[in-house]
Parts: C-alpha cells; sequence; structure tokens
C-alpha cells in the first residue's frame, strides 16, 4: 500500500498548471474587448451592405427614369433578396429592417439599419434619387419581384408592401 | 521494520525543489505589491482601447451616411479616426478619480470639418460612441437610450470624458 502510495505520481507537472492558470487568466481578461470588436466588425459591415442594397435600388430607379417610357429592369433575387435582406435567425445579425421605405417628396431611398448587438437603435441612411413620381404596385407574372419600370407618367416599383414601402 | 519505514519516506520526493518554491513565492510577493498598480493602468488600457473603437464606429457609420434617430443629417465623405490620446486633467470633478479626457483626433472632408452644423453633428455622434464603448466595457450593458448620462464615464479608479480635435 505504501509503495503505491510512493508511485503515484502527478499525471502533469506543477510548471504545466502554473502555465496553463496564467494563460486561462490573460485569456479571460481579452475575452470581453474580443467580442465587442466581433459585433463592431459585423455592424459596420452589414451597414455597408445596407447602403449597398440602397445605391442598387437607386440605380435602378435613376436608369429607368432616364430611359424613357416602357423601359424597365428586373433586380433578381441574386442582386436583391429580402429574405436574406432581413434575415435574423441564420446569422444573428439583425440585417436591414424591412421595409426600405421610398420617400417621394423627399426624393430618398431610406435605408434602416438596426444596431442592437452595439447599443444604438435604428441608424438610417438615405440615398438620393432623380424622380419624384414613383408608385408602388404588387408582383405580377409579368412583371416579377423586384421589376422597376417606367410608365411613361412616372416609376412603377413591383414589390410587395413589407419589401419596399412608399407611403 | 522502523528502518525500512524511513527509507519508504525517503524515497516520496517532493514534486519541486526548495528553489522553485522560493522564486515563485518571490514573485507571488512581487506581484502583489504591483496588483494594484497594473489593475490602474490595466483599467486607463482598457478604456483606450474602448474609446478607440467606439469612435471608429461612429465615424464609419458616420462617414457611410448613417445617421441615429433624431441626429442631423451628413452628407456621406471620408471620416477617420486618427488617433485617440488621454489628457490627464488636473482638477478634481468626482472625489477620488483621475479625470482623464480622451481627445479624439478626427479627420473629415472640408464640407463637413468647416460646416458647424455637419461638425457638430459628427463630432457628437464620434465622442459619444467612444464614452458608450467605455460605459460598456465596465459595466456590462449599453447606456440607457444610447447616451452616456452626464457625458462621463466613472469606474474603479478613473472618471472619463470625450474630446476632440479636428485635423
Amino acid at each position: 500500500m505504501v509503495g503505491a502510495l510512493v508511485n503515484m505520481r502527478g499525471q502533469i507537472s506543477i510548471e504545466a498548471i502554473l502555465a496553463v492558470g496564467f494563460s486561462i487568466v490573460i485569456l479571460i481578461s481579452l475575452f470581453n474587448l474580443t467580442w465587442e470588436r466581433f459585433y463592431l466588425a459585423r455592424d459596420i459591415g452589414e451597414a455597408g451592405e445596407a447602403k449597398m442594397v440602397g445605391e442598387v435600388l437607386a440605380g435602378a430607379i435613376n436608369n429607368a427614369y432616364a430611359n424613357g417610357d416602357g423601359f424597365r429592369i428586373y433586380l433578381g433575387p441574386d442582386v436583391l433578396n429580402y429574405t436574406r435582406l432581413g434575415d435574423a435567425s441564420r446569422i444573428t445579425g439583425v440585417g436591414i429592417s424591412l421595409p426600405i421605405v421610398i420617400d417621394k417628396a423627399g426624393r430618398t431611398i431610406n435605408i434602416s439599419k438596426s444596431m442592437q448587438k452595439t447599443g444604438g437603435g435604428n441608424w438610417m441612411a438615405a440615398i438620393p434619387i432623380i424622380p419624384a413620381n414613383i408608385s408602388r404596385a404588387n408582383p405580377t407574372a409579368q412583371y416579377a419581384e423586384t421589376t422597376i419600370r417606367n410608365s411613361g407618367g412616372g416609376i412603377t416599383i413591383y414589390a410587395a408592401q413589407e419589401n419596399i414601402n412608399i407611403p | 521494520m522502523r528502518l525500512r519505514k524511513i527509507s519508504i519516506f525517503r524515497e516520496q520526493k517532493a514534486q519541486v525543489g526548495v528553489e522553485y518554491i522560493i522564486i515563485v513565492g518571490l514573485l507571488l510577493s512581487m506581484i502583489l505589491i504591483v496588483y494594484p498598480y497594473a489593475l490602474k493602468q490595466n483599467e486607463l488600457n482598457k478604456a483606450l482601447a474602448a474609446a478607440r473603437d467606439g469612435a471608429v464606429y461612429g465615424a464609419s457609420l458616420r462617414g457611410m451616411g448613417f445617421k441615429g434617430e433624431g441626429v442631423k443629417e451628413v452628407p456621406e465623405g471620408i471620416i477617420k479616426i486618427v488617433r485617440v490620446e488621454p489628457e490627464f486633467q488636473d482638477s478634481i470633478t468626482v472625489p477620488g478619480k483621475d479625470w482623464y479626457k480622451l481627445k479624439i483626433y478626427i479627420s473629415a472632408p472640408d464640407y463637413i470639418k468647416d460646416n458647424s452644423t455637419y461638425a457638430n453633428s459628427v463630432r457628437g455622434t464620434i465622442t459619444n460612441q467612444a464614452l458608450s464603448y467605455i460605459y460598456y466595457t465596465f459595466n456590462g450593458n449599453w447606456p440607457p437610450g444610447g447616451i452616456v448620462p452626464g457625458n462621463r464615464v466613472n469606474t474603479n479608479y478613473y472618471s472619463f470624458t470625450a474630446g476632440w480635435k479636428w485635423v
């Protein structure tokens, strides 16, 4: 029995225990800061994407306006994917707050991005557009979501109201 | 029998030598002496890192043309944080705490810098975000309503405010 006790050795040396212990203390002190930076980088990135979406839409509207009656541009799901934009569950980010609001009087596209993870409420960006006479219609078989069409008198956007809203 | 017991006892070796114990003991006493100073310095470092993050966050979003709720709109432009410097203030506002003003050096285009409405709005966002991030780092939650109470964050050893300089 005594012999067994003598043969009992620690599985790792005390140096290793000390080294691991110190590393854990240092890592814990950095942990808070690291998550903070992750959220910061992600929110700024998402804000950039939100702005890009607004620019794409503004570009399409301006083009349809400039090209005259009957001209239309189709922004398919590859370009403008509302499900992915507003996706909150899959990447735990908050994406863009839909709908995208078009202010006819101010001639701007208003993008709203929720910044819950980094303390802010909603941050908005306004992207200027040229035409003021814009209306929305539900998508049809002929004009799928999202089609922007110059109908002579103005611009019609075919999209669901929960995606693009023109009050 | 007695002899055998003693020899067994002698075979039991300690895991660390006495020199090691002395060194560790000395190290521990040194750490104990330095600990309060290290803690204080660590707090300042954490606050500076947080302020820098917050300022960059605010500058990036305002640079992209985003604005918070109830904030004036500013045209987009390249807004950058050049550096953040802690400035010790030689007066006591909060008893028992050293007051540091974190001076944020902001670079922005002239049409923002020279327009007092734009400039005030942008530097307001940047200083508030910098303080928000310090608040979050030391309190674990974001300031209520996104605005730091009294534009001042008090930690264990310090009281932080934010300043700015256009460069």
